[in-house]
């Protein structure tokens, strides 16, 4: 039976004394028919509060780093750099949902619970209806996360699939920052503050 | 381990000329840049006769909107909707889609412009510079081909760059599916 309050004990338990994380991803879009549309994989790496690298190697080059005060978003073919403020509209983001510092009552309802096989299903959605998504679902495997997916009002779906979880381990912050490849448009307010 | 980007489906029937092809889809990514902000994502496009169908993604959901446009001069009637639930329609979603995108994207003639034609109206082509650049000029824009699908099938573009003033569009075409 599905049992809220024990799903927020478990991504909360997950989250109790995480300081940083690493794995492998594999990520999959699917549209609104549920047909599978983009496959992507890569590496990421968290270390809390705000700051994270999704490093996607394939099919593209593309690496999306949080610095704490900004989001970067690098395109390799693009040759183009996005830049915006990690402010709170973020705050709701999946990504943000591993790494903010607020606590998880602040940004989400846990909504449901569901045992399938061998996951832990943990249902959550966001307070703020401006967000870009409709729900996240987070997949445990005993204490691991083992999937994040997540539905946007578009109707599209991303399914990420972690392998190689490491809680904690010891990250350079060097990979929390973000230089500009040489040649690559820069767009969005770089301004530090 | 480069993949090569995947040129059109062979053995599907495709007109002689591109501009009389009414179905076909392309994937890729999309970046855009204007004097202000801007943006950068992947994009799916699906063209049945005079009905594109667009959406355009952020990267692991964080923005995503989803254009569907009408008519085949250089000015569609669209309709937009956002991941974060807006939906609107002709001028609002035109100016939506601007204040997104950072600059005034001319979707209606993107439509032609990606298959490497130039959309109904006066128009200028600039044959192959010396890199291998084939430049169309229209509607105060100027459209540079810098790579073209090598495959069996059709010469459809597979890197463009778009710039008009100081808005720039660039896109990479990954996978084409013509008459489809």
């Amino acid at each position: 039976a599905s049992d809220p309050a024990a799903g927020r004990q478990k991504v909360e338990s997950f989250l109790q004394g995480l300081q940083s994380l690493q794995a492998q991803f594999k990520q999959t879009l699917s549209d609104r028919n549920g047909l599978t549309v983009e496959q992507a994989s890569g590496t990421l790496a968290i270390r809390r509060p705000d700051r994270f690298r999704w490093d996607y190697q394939d099919p593209n080059e593309q690496v999306i780093v949080a610095d704490g005060s900004r989001i970067w978003l690098y395109d390799a073919d693009l040759e183009q750099v996005t830049v915006r403020k990690l402010d709170d509209t973020l705050s709701a983001t999946p990504a943000m949902l591993l790494s903010g510092q607020g606590n998880l009552q602040d940004n989400f309802n846990v909504t449901q619970t569901a045992q399938e096989g061998g996951v832990y299903w943990v249902r959550m959605e966001p307070k703020r209806d401006d967000t870009d998504f409709k729900w996240v679902r987070l997949g445990f495997e005993g204490n691991t996360l083992k999937f994040m997916q997540l539905a946007d009002k578009l109707g599209q779906t991303t399914n990420l699939e972690f392998a190689q979880l490491e809680r904690n381990p010891a990250l350079d912050p060097s990979r929390f920052t973000f230089t500009v490849p040489p040649g690559a448009d820069v767009i969005g307010d770089t301004s530090r503050n | 381990c480069a993949t090569t980007p995947k040129g059109p489906s062979p053995g599907t029937a495709i007109p002689a000329d591109l501009k009389d092809l009414d179905r076909w889809q392309a994937r890729g990514r999309l970046g855009v840049s204007g004097p202000e902000n801007g943006g950068s994502g992947s994009f799916e496009w699906q063209q049945r006769g005079d009905v594109s169908n667009v959406d355009i993604r952020g990267p692991i959901g964080i923005g995503g909107v989803h254009l569907e446009m009408r008519g085949s001069g250089g000015n569609p009637n669209l309709v937009l909707q956002t991941s974060d639930g807006l939906k609107l329609e002709s001028d609002a979603a035109w100016d939506e889609l601007q204040n997104r995108l950072g600059t005034a994207v001319p979707a209606g003639n993107l439509r032609y412009w990606m298959l490497g034609v130039a959309a109904p109206g006066e128009h200028q082509w600039h044959e192959e510079n010396q890199n291998g650049v084939t430049t169309l000029e229209q509607a105060g824009w100027r459209i540079d081909y810098q790579r073209f699908s090598t495959e069996p099938g059709a010469r459809v573009p597979m890197r463009i760059t778009a710039t008009s003033g100081d808005a720039r569009v660039r896109i990479v075409v990954d996978r084409w599916q013509l008459g489809q």
